[in-house]
């Protein structure tokens, strides 16, 4: 068989797997969405399913991990129509959000009181039929209230993401994928950013995977870093 | 302000963006003849003062304050009532509506005076607190009197040969020897229902029983009118004599009793109740007709379902967290970065006016951070020169060294407010690629850290 063959005949037999491990979106319409984002190439079907969880992790407080999560959603919101934050710390920044291209009139921000409150408000949102991206930031997440978390996305159909402290890299997790996003250092002429963004974790996908992202100045997108070595679609010609 | 210096402020950008509008008396009146409805509760008789821009509300409780609990619990049930429809109301009861009327313009608020003691409250109180008008205020202030003590003191003899009047006749209203009429305000009749506990209950289950059956019984009256719930008052009364109130808003009216129920419901699990109750009244405070229809909530989402997927989400989120909670922001023109934006809860969306778009200054994604701390966090932190960029800071015990830092952006703003803005703020990242948002204040050249890229 040729080579080219393998692999689409290896990625059609891993969807249906994924397909009969009952991780499909019960949703109608599309249930992957395109971002147009190197990251996509990450993810099990190189886009972001609806009805389920992804993880992102940063290293400390100014890794970046939630700028990115929201440079992706306003990719994402494009396509779905609505962003929902639960922010129970109240230091979301609408302005910021909204140079990263968030369209704060379809912004929902939702702040509770306490954590169980923002658990909850997490969960009404992805359990909503109504489609949104749905993003809030945790630390510690007992597996029990975790697994709600994935079952409420799979029940509504959301995107959901969450991002939190790298410290829990070693918890288990009920996310699709976890996503680990570190930092590069800047060059001091330009302030843009750059990270490396690597798979932690991925059901129904293969883990190890990374690919550099940088936040461009231009057009508030991600996008590839040029000349990289490691890209996802490098990694995936290589293990084919 | 006079309007000619706001305008003036307002074209050098130095004031956010203001929406100048005519006063408009119509509306008022009827905004108060609005509340002298909501009022009815308080008392059998609601009117407007008399004149032709009414600013107050007259009610007669006369007997009422049984039903309260007396009428301390009666003025503080008005005032919390009040308070919820955003207003700050300024209340006082008192035998006569000259002496309330005095009272609550003049006198400490909310202000209950003992029955036959209005003459004494009035004494101290300014003249202008009798209701005159400005021609007669300004021949007693040129007689030298100032508070109504003075006017007291004077004879009816010498008051009726150099006054009009108008002033006998006040003061005489104020203290009660001359009868005041009040004109009330036609009351619609509401929609509530009620039902008294025989014994008190504490179980829940059965008040959330005995609310399922109200609320039947409200949306069987307005069945026939094509209306639906948009807001719904709930009261209960309790054994130690209080009032627990509930108000379950929704976005779009409806009439399904499953929906409106199961807002409440998230609602009651989180009220506490403090002994049995008496006595649950459901009221239907507002009501809107079922076909009408908002505008979309999001600009641009399309389908009908998914609108309504959207409002039961919000509608959700809202009962169970409080209106407060549920937020739709808006970037503001303001440099001071706590000011650069508002929140509206997304119940109160409509009533809000679109702001002038900030400026479109180039600027990238990490000039902001994304993580704001509510307050700037006092940290230390050095400089290889005086008013130079931080080259290391501490914070939660973690010293960390910076790499690059971009900067000084120096926002100076906000003398109008109290505690003016004088910043110099730095993107600082640190060796570890790390990125936190600092300033040194210009003053007392002290670091904050405001935020963090996270």
């Amino acid at each position: 068989m040729k080579p080219a063959a393998s692999i689409a005949l290896i990625r059609t037999l891993q969807e249906k797997v994924h397909d009969m491990e009952g991780h499909a979106a019960q949703t109608v319409g599309p249930c992957v969405l395109a971002s147009g984002s190197p990251i996509d190439g990450l993810l099990p079907r190189r886009g972001w399913r609806r009805g389920v969880l992804t993880e992102w992790l940063g290293e400390g407080d100014g890794a970046g991990a939630l700028t990115l999560a929201l440079a992706q959603s306003a990719s994402l919101v494009r396509l779905t129509g609505i962003l929902v934050v639960v922010d129970r710390q109240r230091c979301f920044y609408p302005p910021a959000a909204a140079r990263l291209g968030i369209d704060l009139k379809r912004t929902v921000i939702v702040q509770p009181r306490t954590p169980s409150e923002a658990l909850w408000a997490l969960e009404q949102a992805l359990r909503s039929t109504a489609g949104a991206v749905t993003l809030g930031c945790f630390d510690r997440l007992e597996e029990r209230s975790y697994r709600r978390l994935q079952l409420a996305a799979e029940a509504g159909g959301s995107v959901g993401m969450l991002v939190r402290p790298a410290r829990f890299r070693a918890e288990p997790s009920w996310a699709e994928v976890r996503l680990l996003a570190t930092p590069r250092p800047a060059k001091p002429s330009a302030p843009g950013r750059c990270w490396k963004v690597e798979v932690l974790h991925c059901r129904g996908g293969r883990n190890g995977g990374a690919v550099e992202v940088e936040l461009t100045d231009e057009a508030n997108l991600v996008r590839m870093v040029s000349g990289l070595a490691h890209s996802a679609h490098q990694a995936d010609a290589a293990s084919a | 302000m006079p309007l000619a210096e706001a305008h003036a402020l307002s074209a050098r950008g130095a004031l956010a963006p203001i929406q100048f509008q005519p006063h408009d008396r119509r509306a008022d009146r009827e905004k108060l003849r609005d509340l002298a409805q909501r009022c009815q509760q308080f008392g059998p008789y609601v009117a407007l003062e008399e004149g032709d821009a009414p600013e107050s509300l007259l009610i007669d409780v006369t007997g009422c304050g049984t039903y309260f609990g007396g009428e301390d619990v009666l003025v503080g049930n008005a005032g919390e009532e009040l308070q919820h429809l955003g207003y700050a109301a300024r209340l006082a009861l008192a035998d006569t509506v000259g002496a309330a009327w005095g009272l609550s313009h003049f006198g400490g608020c909310p202000l209950i005076v003992p029955p036959g003691a209005q003459l004494a409250a009035l004494k101290p109180l300014a003249v202008e607190a009798l209701r005159l008008s400005e021609a007669v205020l300004e021949r007693l202030r040129a007689l030298g009197l100032r508070r109504i003590e003075q006017v007291l003191a004077l004879s009816r003899a010498d008051l009726a040969s150099r006054m009009t009047p108008e002033v006998a006749h006040r003061l005489d209203q104020a203290c009660g020897t001359r009868a005041e009429l009040l004109t009330p305000e036609e009351a619609e009749e509401p929609v509530e229902a009620a039902w008294n506990f025989e014994p008190p209950l504490r179980d829940r289950r059965l008040l959330e029983e005995g609310f399922w059956r109200l609320l039947a019984k409200i949306l069987q009256r307005i069945q026939g009118r094509g209306l639906g719930v948009q807001r719904l008052l709930c009261l209960f009364r309790t054994t130690e004599r209080e009032t627990v109130s509930m108000q379950v808003g929704l976005l779009r009216p409806s009439a399904s009793a499953e929906h409106v129920f199961e807002l409440w419901r998230l609602q009651f699990e989180r009220v506490r109740i403090p002994s049995a109750v008496t006595s649950l009244t459901v009221r239907l405070a507002v009501s809107m007709p079922l076909e009408f229809q908002q505008g979309e909530l999001f600009e641009g989402t399309g389908e009908v379902e998914r609108q309504r997927h959207l409002s039961t989400l919000l509608e959700r989120l809202s009962n169970r967290l409080g209106e407060q909670a549920v937020v739709r922001a808006r970037c503001w023109p303001d440099a001071e970065p706590e000011q650069a934006y508002r929140c509206v809860p997304w119940f109160r969306e409509h009533a809000t006016a679109e702001p002038r778009q900030p400026s479109k200054r180039k600027q990238g994604p990490w000039f902001r951070p994304p993580w704001l701390f509510p307050q700037p966090i006092a940290i230390w932190a050095t400089s290889r020169t005086p008013h130079g960029p931080p080259i290391r800071f501490r914070w939660q015990a973690q010293e960390h060294e910076i790499a690059y830092a971009w900067g000084p952006e120096r926002i100076e703003t906000g003398w109008w407010r109290e505690g003016d803005v004088r910043r110099d703020y730095y993107v600082a990242e640190t060796t570890e690629a790390q990125r936190f948002w600092l300033f040194r204040t210009l003053r007392e050249e002290a670091w904050y850290l405001h935020g963090a890229f996270a």
